[in-house]
């Protein structure tokens, strides 16, 4: 057991169970405080040990429960405690364990090609949408700005790195254009352990993570002040949990990239994508903040963006949308991951941060959905173009 | 002018709301979620005599309210007028959701409580209602129904109930009921009539019934409060204003910081930082920022006035700090029944130290119109 502060501090206010979008959709999961703190308290009973629950691998580990609990017990890590102390069934082990490794996925994206007719054997769903291996490109671009002001780091997680390319190219050719040399960091095949960490194991969590943060050491070489993420749950594990649960560092900060683009992308990069918009409006794009986004940092920043470039946007009220990084991949998930993900949207784009959100929202509602460095880099060169034609 | 504000209870939603409403650039900045689904959402007002404001003031910021809360789809009743506590004791209420019973003059009333509802029980309720209203209501208790178990919180019957099954079950049961009650007794239903579809739930019930039909509160989790929680948030979210999560640890010269390292310049910041159930973080009242079990000091937020002015009541020149709601000092809700009425009284008089008075701002037409409405 690692170090929790408050694990028993639980004064019954049921916070927690008023915001956990599993309790308000699932009839059977009894929710975050019987699951966490009730269950912790019986569970140090030397009679009792705590009696698992079979529904406790029904929560999604989004946080929101933690989040909400005005007195600060770690409801959700003592649910990934739980769910570590309940038996798996058999035919699950070895996906979990593969699940829990999504880097060794993405160092062999093609495996998601596999038909789809053998996944239910494995336990995976076959309705949740399965990304394409799509590999960044090397991109070519006009620069903004003429001179480098300062090396930043990208954290090229295992998703984007994989199967979300044009995301990374997008990121690279835009810090370029603004005047920042940029380093993908800690190279192909690493993996922050949250995916571990959400399974309810987190040693394995623990394990995967100090690899990963002896690769970023290597790599940074004290040569970047800042690390940029792409991917929300990414963003709050390296920044929050490796310190407070595994003692962890990732050797520089650790800044989710639409916080960048809001402080550092420079005013010319704005009016240009600004006077795209007031000469050709366009549609809409509708905004998903990440429930790991939401906690760790809060709502708003994407709408910002899309403020600051003027663009139509329109929040999306989504607690959790379901994805929740592998979770939805999993058989026994696949209906509540469709529930919880169900909209109905008029002609538009999503923007969100996280590339399994953007693939479960994609599927869900037949837009297309991606992160804002995505949609930030298209309207550049669209911008660019414009200027160029007018 | 950039605007800090730091919490995420009613007090802080609130006065994010009027500023947004108002043009002003503002960061919502909380530790967690406030006490928001922790009652009924109904404001109470307690002895008008002992309220700062004079009525036609008092009136207006009511009147601005629920006009706030109809721009989101919660419907009110406006006026002075008695509903239930939790407990089935009456309150005084100047502003209610409609979806709660609230009169001028109780009267004779038909209670159903739920079988396997914690706090829907009769012993808690009825002597007290009985003692409040003087008139013995009738009172039924509905069966389990079926798929219940004991995991089912006032939120999972919600959730129940806002279902095609679960209205059924509600109606079907209240329709065999309905002829051994006197015509005209309003029916009192437990706070549970759905999450999302309740006033669309009770107007269905009330035709089928033909009488009126209203919620009466629960202890928490309160679903009146979670929902008005829940469409708040996403109205500020829909009018572009950062709803930020982290905790504030230090005020100084112009900066609010965080515990994780963030930090931005604020020209004015109102510190809605509440603080009940005796956890979460404290803002003691010289400023020291603490942990509210172990006491540990986290920071400090400093008044460049000293901290006097910061709570007298009717300051005008302020430093760049406020506090609102039950930050400011000199109200005691829970003695004094006035919790609605402190958050707009502090809340206008926050605002109003920091050089913007909500009720003088020049009007463009009809009332309120200078409000966004
Ligand atoms: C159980 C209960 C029921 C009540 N019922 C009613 C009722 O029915 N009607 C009524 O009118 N009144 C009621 N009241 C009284 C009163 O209205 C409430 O207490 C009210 O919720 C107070 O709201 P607030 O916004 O001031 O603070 P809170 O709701 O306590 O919010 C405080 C916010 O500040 C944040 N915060 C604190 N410190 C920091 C920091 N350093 N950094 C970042 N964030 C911080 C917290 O995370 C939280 O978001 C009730 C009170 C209680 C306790
Ligand atoms: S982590 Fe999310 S899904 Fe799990 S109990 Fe908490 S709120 Fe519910
Ligand atoms: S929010 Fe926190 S204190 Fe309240 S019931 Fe949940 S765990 Fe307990």
């Amino acid at each position: 057991m690692r170090d929790f502060d408050f694990e028993d501090a639980c004064v019954n206010c049921s916070a927690c169970v008023s915001v956990c979008p599993v309790y308000a959709r699932d009839f059977r999961f009894p929710g975050p405080k019987v699951l966490g703190p009730e269950w912790w308290r019986d569970s140090q009973d030397s009679r009792t040990e705590g009696q698992t629950s079979e529904f406790v691998d029904d929560c999604t580990f989004c946080q929101l429960c933690e989040d909400a609990c005005p007195v600060g017990v770690p409801v959700a890590h003592l649910i990934a405690e739980h769910k570590r102390r309940q038996a798996k069934p058999a035919r699950y082990r070895w996906r979990d364990y593969l699940l829990a490794h999504p880097h060794w996925i993405a160092r062999f994206p093609q495996i998601t090609r596999v038909p789809r007719k053998w996944t239910k054997v494995l336990g995976l769903s076959t309705r949740t949408p399965w990304p394409s291996p799509n590999r960044p490109a090397k991109v070519t671009h006009d620069l903004l700005v003429r001179e480098k002001s300062m090396r930043v780091g990208v954290y090229g997680d295992c998703y984007t790195e994989a199967f979300d390319g044009p995301v990374l190219d997008a990121v690279i050719a835009l810090l370029e254009a603004w005047g920042y040399e940029s380093i993908v960091m800690p190279g192909a095949g690493s993996c922050c352990g949250a995916a571990a960490y959400a399974a309810g194991n987190a040693e394995l969590g623990r394990r995967i993570a100090s690899a990963t943060a002896e690769r970023l050491r290597r790599a940074n070489g004290d040569t970047v002040d800042l690390m940029l993420t792409l991917n929300a749950t990414c963003d709050s594990t390296l920044r929050e949990e490796w310190p407070r649960f595994w003692h962890l560092s990732a050797s520089c900060e650790v800044v989710p990239f639409t916080e960048f683009a809001l402080e550092y992308a420079p005013l010319e990069f704005w009016h240009l994508l600004q006077r795209l918009s007031s000469d050709k409006p366009d549609l809409p794009y509708y905004v998903h903040t990440t429930c790991r986004s939401r906690v760790s940092r809060g709502t708003g920043w994407m709408e910002q963006i899309g403020q600051r470039a003027r663009w139509t946007v329109k929040p999306l009220m989504l607690a959790c949308c379901g994805a929740a990084g592998s979770y939805a991949f999993k058989a026994e998930h696949e209906e509540l991951a469709r529930e919880m993900g169900q909209l109905a949207l008029d002609e538009g784009r999503v923007m969100t941060d996280s590339g399994t959100c953007a693939l479960h929202l994609q599927g869900m509602t037949g837009l297309k959905a991606s992160h804002p460095a995505y949609w930030l880099y298209k309207a550049y060169r669209e911008a660019q173009e414009h200027v160029k034609v007018v | 002018m950039s605007w800090t504000v730091i919490g995420r209870g009613p007090a802080g939603l609130l006065a994010a709301s009027l500023l947004n409403m108002h043009g002003e650039e503002c960061r919502l900045v909380a530790a967690h979620e406030g006490t928001m689904a922790l009652w009924s959402g109904v404001m109470d007002r307690g002895d008008p005599e002992l309220l700062p404001l004079n009525a036609e003031e008092w009136q207006t910021l009511w009147t601005l309210l629920s006009r706030l809360w109809g721009s989101m789809g919660i419907e009110t009743r406006l006026g002075p007028a008695l509903t239930l506590s939790c407990t089935g004791s009456l309150k005084a209420t100047f502003l209610c959701p409609t979806w709660q019973y609230c009169t001028p003059d109780p009267g004779p009333l038909w209670i159903v409580a739920f079988e396997g509802l914690p706090d829907s029980l009769q012993d808690i309720h009825l002597s007290a209602i009985e003692a409040a209203t003087g008139h013995s209501p009738f009172w039924q208790r509905l069966p389990r129904p079926p798929g219940w178990d004991d995991s089912w919180t006032a939120v999972r019957w919600a959730s129940f109930i806002d279902q095609t099954e679960g209205k059924f079950w509600l109606k079907t049961l209240l329709q065999d009921l309905n002829p051994r009650v006197p015509a005209g007794w309003p029916l009192l239903l437990p706070q549970v009539i759905g999450r999302i579809r309740t006033g669309e739930i009770l107007r269905e019930i009330g035709r089928d019934l033909r009488r009126p039909v209203f919620e009466y509160p629960l202890v928490m989790p309160s679903l009146g409060g979670m929902r008005i929680r829940d469409l708040w948030q996403a109205w500020l979210r829909n009018r572009g204003v950062p709803l930020i999560s982290g905790s504030v640890t230090e005020y100084l010269k112009h900066r609010i910081h965080l515990d994780d390292g963030r930090s931005w310049g604020a020209d004015h910041v109102l510190m809605a930082t509440g603080g009940i159930l005796g956890g979460g973080i404290k803002v003691l009242p010289n400023g020291v920022v603490e942990e509210a079990i172990t006491h540990r000091a986290l920071g400090q937020i400093t008044a460049e006035t000293g901290w006097g002015p910061v709570f007298r009541w009717g300051s005008e020149a302020n430093g760049s700090l406020s506090a609102c709601g039950r930050q400011r000092s000199g109200w005691d809700p829970d003695r004094d029944r006035n919790g609605g009425a402190m958050i707009l009284a502090t809340v206008y008089q926050a605002l109003r130290e920091q050089g913007l008075n909500i009720l003088t701002v020049p009007r463009k037409g009809g009332l309120m119109s200078h409000a966004g409405f």
